[in-house]
């Protein structure tokens, strides 16, 4: 075991537990605070929750590893996510916002619900979210395992020791002890990351005893700042469709919409979550770059499967930066799980009457951790791509939520119908490619000349503008 | 939990807002069109400049929608 990663990892459970604790203070008792922290957080508070459940640990394990097997190709697809969430943000995520304090959501679910006055979608949309969300963590919990090895950690000591993590940083307060938690792990993964390019640019590239012309020289021969076989546009439109619209249809980003006191904070939080997100992804890529160029050096191997890149890279820094790199990844999985468990606890209760009280969803967070390790557990998949069919999976939500924001009072029987069937008939149709295909080739794979992805979103949306049409020629009729 | 589906409308869709949101999807587009086009064989840093320029584009436009709406003051 690895005194330094031991060190470190105390120092920042310790931390995080009593900024949990001290969260209390803000915490009222009912299930509004518990999981939107009664939409009094200020922009510094929901900046740092939105950017920390966002970026998880697939931007120090994952991204670094597709930009060093894919080349430049990588940043175009992180850059388009995060350029099409703040175009979102600040047109359909304003708007919920501003119905959400009236409205009084607690999920996303319950949003839906709502909107559309169907118990039905609200109970469909957490259901799917149980059904999507389940790998999504699993996937975290599983990158936490890699981690904690390198840490001389245990399978099942990682497994239990980040469960025990995720679920009490949320059982405190809820959203305010993960609010807090999720602003602070925002810097450790923010610190992290620049330790790892620095470490990267100013130690490991000299003391290979090449310069920098020769690495951008090779990265340049070899066609990585361009695009790379890998990134057929079939393939660029596959990752990057589920992506655009991870804003609307991921529950633990949705529901942080919530949790602004006013407009000013709500601004300031979008500005400042651009900035990190921006910065955040250019230090990443560039990491991998390097990674990419010392590879076609010989300087490293040059076939490592992608997940494994950064702890390669790990092991060969001193053991104390090493530690605090490793301990700023599992602050991005930490953080972006119980981010996820919250908001699906959150759709669960509002959708069943009966579960409606704080002890129930502390359970039901409980349960879901559980779930999860139970799940990573069995060792399934790759990070990149399970992460990725989760928001294909959820894609369907993406034309149901814009709608119900943009039209709301206007629907009739049919628009809900609509909204009903294209929810089930978007989920059922990733689903079933993800079980005929296997879960990889799934999204890159071609059909009829298209990603999985679009077909997802073409039949959602039609299903929703078929519905709404025929209410509006009803009810133009009856005018 | 579920409550009635009353209207309640929270602002009106304007020029600058209709504007705004093509000018978005035409950005977007260019995220794929032009290097699958004209930067398609390029092996400089042509592409890592055209994409962050895009988002800072993007970015920027989307502070500036966020700013000008509402400048009342926050509710």
């Amino acid at each position: 075991m690895k005194i330094e990663f031991m060190a470190l990892f105390m120092i920042y459970v310790l931390v995080g537990s009593l900024l949990a604790l001290f969260s209390r203070r803000f915490f009222r008792g009912h299930l509004g605070d518990y999981y939107i922290a009664g939409g009094r957080l200020g922009a510094l508070l929901s900046a740092g929750t939105y950017a920390a459940t966002t970026f998880s640990a697939f931007m120090m394990v994952g991204l670094v590893g597709m930009t060093y097997g894919t080349g430049i190709g990588a940043l175009g697809f992180e850059l388009l996510y995060l350029a099409s969430t703040v175009f979102l943000l600040s047109t359909i995520g304003l708007r919920i916002w501003m119905l959400s304090r009236s409205r009084k959501w607690i999920s996303p679910s319950h949003m839906l619900g709502d909107l559309y006055s169907s118990r039905s979608i609200a109970t469909t949309t957490a259901a799917i979210y149980l059904f999507a969300m389940i790998p999504y963590l699993s996937a975290q919990i599983q990158g936490l395992k890699t981690i904690f090895n390198y840490g001389g950690f245990g399978e099942i000591d990682a497994l239990v020791i980040s469960s025990i993590i995720v679920y009490s940083w949320i059982a405190i307060a809820g959203m305010w002890s993960v609010a807090i938690t999720d602003f602070y792990q925002g810097i450790i993964m923010f610190t992290g990351a620049l330790c790892y390019l620095i470490w990267m640019i100013f130690y490991n590239v000299p003391s290979k005893g090449i310069s920098y012309l020769d690495l951008l020289g090779t990265l340049t021969s070899n066609g990585y700042l361009g695009l790379t076989s890998f990134w057929s546009l079939g393939v660029f439109l596959a990752y990057t469709i589920p992506w655009m619209f991870f804003a609307v249809t991921n529950p633990q980003v949705v529901v942080r919409l919530y949790i602004h006191k006013d407009l000013e904070s709500y601004r300031k939080s979008v500005l400042l979550f651009y900035i990190y997100g921006f910065t955040y992804t250019l230090i990443v890529v560039i990491v991998g770059l390097t990674a990419a160029g010392l590879s076609q050096l010989g300087l490293i191997p040059s076939n490592m499967p992608w997940d494994s890149v950064t702890p390669y890279l790990l092991n060969l820094m001193h053991p104390l930066l090493g530690s605090l790199i490793a301990v700023s990844i599992v602050a991005g999985a930490v953080s972006t799980s119980n981010s996820i468990v919250l908001a699906v606890s959150g759709s669960i209760v509002s959708s069943v009457h009966r579960l409606n009280k704080l002890l129930v969803a502390r359970i039901i967070d409980a349960v879901l951790v559980l779930a999860a390790a139970l799940v990573a557990s069995t060792g399934a998949g790759f990070i990149v791509d399970l992460s990725v069919l989760t928001s294909v999976i959820l894609l369907p939500l993406a034309p149901v939520t814009i709608l119900a924001v943009l039209k709301h009072g206007e629907f009739s029987k049919y628009t809900k119908l609509a909204a009903l069937v294209s929810l089930v008939a978007g989920t059922l149709l990733a689903t079933y490619y993800a079980i005929t295909l296997g879960p990889r080739r799934a999204f890159r794979e071609m059909i009829m000349g298209l990603p999985l992805s679009i077909w997802v979103l073409v039949l959602s949306s039609m299903i929703m503008l078929v519905g709404y049409f025929i209410d509006r020629q009803l009810y133009n009729k009856k005018v | 939990m579920i409550s009635n589906g009353k209207s309640n409308k929270c602002s009106v869709i304007d020029t600058w807002d209709k504007l705004y949101f093509i000018i978005n999807i035409v950005l977007i587009a260019c995220f794929y069109t032009i290097p699958y086009t004209v930067l398609h064989t390029t092996k400089g840093f042509e592409l890592f400049f055209f994409w962050i320029t895009l988002t800072i584009v993007i970015g920027l436009l989307a502070v500036f929608n966020l700013f000008r709406k509402h400048r009342g003051g926050s509710r």
